[in-house]
């Protein structure tokens, strides 16, 4: 794809394991183009995370390659934002501190940094949580000061590592429906990896569907319907790209790859 | 935690108890003074003899806060080392406990042998008693920051002083401060001992000199200022922490 922002491509890599290293990556391939969210759903373990953290930089791959707008990124960091799905943030730090700190360890004054993130904590619904230790925030609210810590870096690309996993189900329905809004409105380029299809159909233009280990692209499917879509009122079309996706999975119907390993 | 007069009012009421009580056995009984004085004569010669206690004082709280500052220094130093080379950790972290069970009672009198009545061989003791806790509270509380906040300032791109700086140096502090309060009242004790030794001033010279003497009441005098100078600086500390931790301490729960 020619107007791709991220490109993974030939991804293996094998990761030591009792007996021998382990394969968890078998020639992955992803192109997400400028300003798509895609999400990347497979089964419990397969490699998902993994793979968003080779992305990142946080591993380097023992193949293949990462290029972030036709440059070759690979094993490197500080291209792309990342957020993990515990929301690492730093309890000594205020809600206003913790997102101005990607800005700060680009080299921005700390002043500088507060005033620039300030609009973006309206914006997350957190202005009235500015000065506030996270240790005094609900879940819900953790997770979105997280995510704008993600976005308050001002990379091109970001890499969403089941941001939503740990929440209550009425939180997390909120949330997505509150970040279907919130990207609607930006189009920042996402890369977002989930458990949960229908989280995934929802926000994604594209849908990945990772194989079990060690994880290959099973599948990709496109979702059409405009943005912002509801959780919870999504056309048929988008249901249709669903139940697709967890046939896929082997929750529905027959298996179509490899038998899914029982948690 | 809760502070205040609540919380401080069971701690004075057993004192004054305890107080109450030894004077009332040391009356009742006749117990003679160099074998047991009551508190009142201890309090009324303390008194008598406040400028040789606080010149003694003074001497021991220097042999302690510069002992300390060293014992402080030099372990934030290794644990700093320690903490850039966990190969080297794993060696480490055991000499640093075996360096524990030197009995301390044994090797003061041979540091002053070695190094004189000066200050450097109290100094060393100090810095021998205190360099343990406060060396090992500093490598876990750099451990404690976690990979995770590791690997999120290496997707931001820092570098490993931006990484230290921002996440393993703030993580470190409330396991450090612990480790501070436990070093400073050891730090005192420790000049004591080293002063017991063989020095010319400080309280533990001068407790030996009034022991001799059979002047118990001044011993326990000296006791007596040893423990206010000790949770001093307890209290010093404590209050440090609050000014440099105060997340360690969360402020009412909000929710939204």
């Amino acid at each position: 794809m020619g107007d791709a922002l991220l490109e993974v491509r030939d991804m293996h890599l094998a990761l030591p394991a009792p007996g021998g290293p382990r394969s968890v990556l078998a020639g992955a391939d992803l192109a997400v183009p400028r300003g798509a969210f895609t999400c990347v759903v497979g089964p419990s373990g397969c490699g998902k995370s993994t793979l968003l953290g080779v992305v990142a930089g946080l591993r380097r791959p023992d193949r293949g390659a990462v290029l972030l707008d036709g440059r070759d990124v690979t094993g490197t960091t500080g291209h792309a934002a990342w957020m993990a799905q515990d929301d690492l943030l730093l309890e000594w730090r205020t809600v206003l501190d913790n997102v101005a700190l990607g800005l700060q360890v680009q080299g921005v004054r700390r002043r500088e940094a507060r005033a620039r993130v300030r609009d973006l904590l309206d914006e997350f619904g957190l202005a009235g949580h500015v000065d506030a230790r996270p240790s005094e925030l609900s879940g819900g609210l953790r997770q979105r000061a997280a995510l704008a810590r993600t976005v308050a870096q001002g990379r091109e690309l970001l890499l969403l590592d089941e941001p939503f996993g740990a929440l209550d189900a009425l939180t997390r329905l909120h949330l997505q429906r509150w970040l279907a809004a919130t990207w609607a409105a930006h189009r920042w380029t996402v890369v977002m990896v989930t458990h949960d299809v229908r989280e995934a159909v929802t926000l994604a233009d594209e849908v990945v569907r990772l194989s079990g280990q060690p994880a290959q692209i099973a599948a990709r499917y496109r979702v059409d319907e405009p943005h912002p879509r509801h959780p919870a009122g999504l056309g048929p079309a988008t249901r249709r790209v669903e139940q697709d996706v967890l046939t896929g999975l082997g929750v529905l119907g027959a298996p179509d790859d490899a038998p899914v390993p029982v948690p | 935690m809760t502070r205040g007069p609540g919380r401080a009012l069971p701690v004075v009421a057993g004192a004054a108890a305890l107080l109450v009580l030894w004077q009332v056995v040391v009356a009742v009984g006749g117990i003679a003074p160099r074998l047991l004085p009551s508190p009142a004569r201890v309090a009324q010669q303390a008194w008598a003899h406040r400028e040789v206690l606080a010149a003694h004082a003074g001497a021991t709280l220097t042999v302690t806060l510069v002992g300390f500052s060293v014992s402080v220094a030099v372990a934030g130093v290794l644990a700093v080392t320690l903490d850039r080379l966990p190969r080297l950790r794993a060696g480490v972290v055991p000499l640093l406990v075996a360096s524990q069970t030197v009995p301390v009672l044994v090797v003061a009198p041979l540091l002053v042998l070695w190094f004189g009545f000066g200050l450097a061989p109290k100094v060393l003791v100090v810095t021998l008693v205190t360099f343990f806790p406060v060396a090992l509270g500093l490598v876990e509380g750099f451990a404690a920051a976690g990979p995770g906040a590791s690997a999120l300032l290496a997707t931001m791109g820092a570098s490993r002083w931006q990484e230290f700086a921002y996440v393993r140096l703030p993580a470190a502090m409330p396991r450090f401060f612990t480790a501070l309060r436990i070093g400073v009242t050891y730090a005192v004790v420790g000049a004591v001992v080293a002063e017991y030794a063989g020095a010319v001033h400080g309280l533990g010279t001068y407790m030996t000199m009034q022991r001799a003497a059979f002047r118990t009441d001044l011993v326990l005098a000296a006791v007596g200022v040893c423990a206010a100078l000790t949770l001093t600086l307890y209290a010093l500390t404590c209050l440090a922490e609050r000014v440099v931790v105060p997340w360690a301490r969360p402020r009412q729960v909000r929710h939204g």
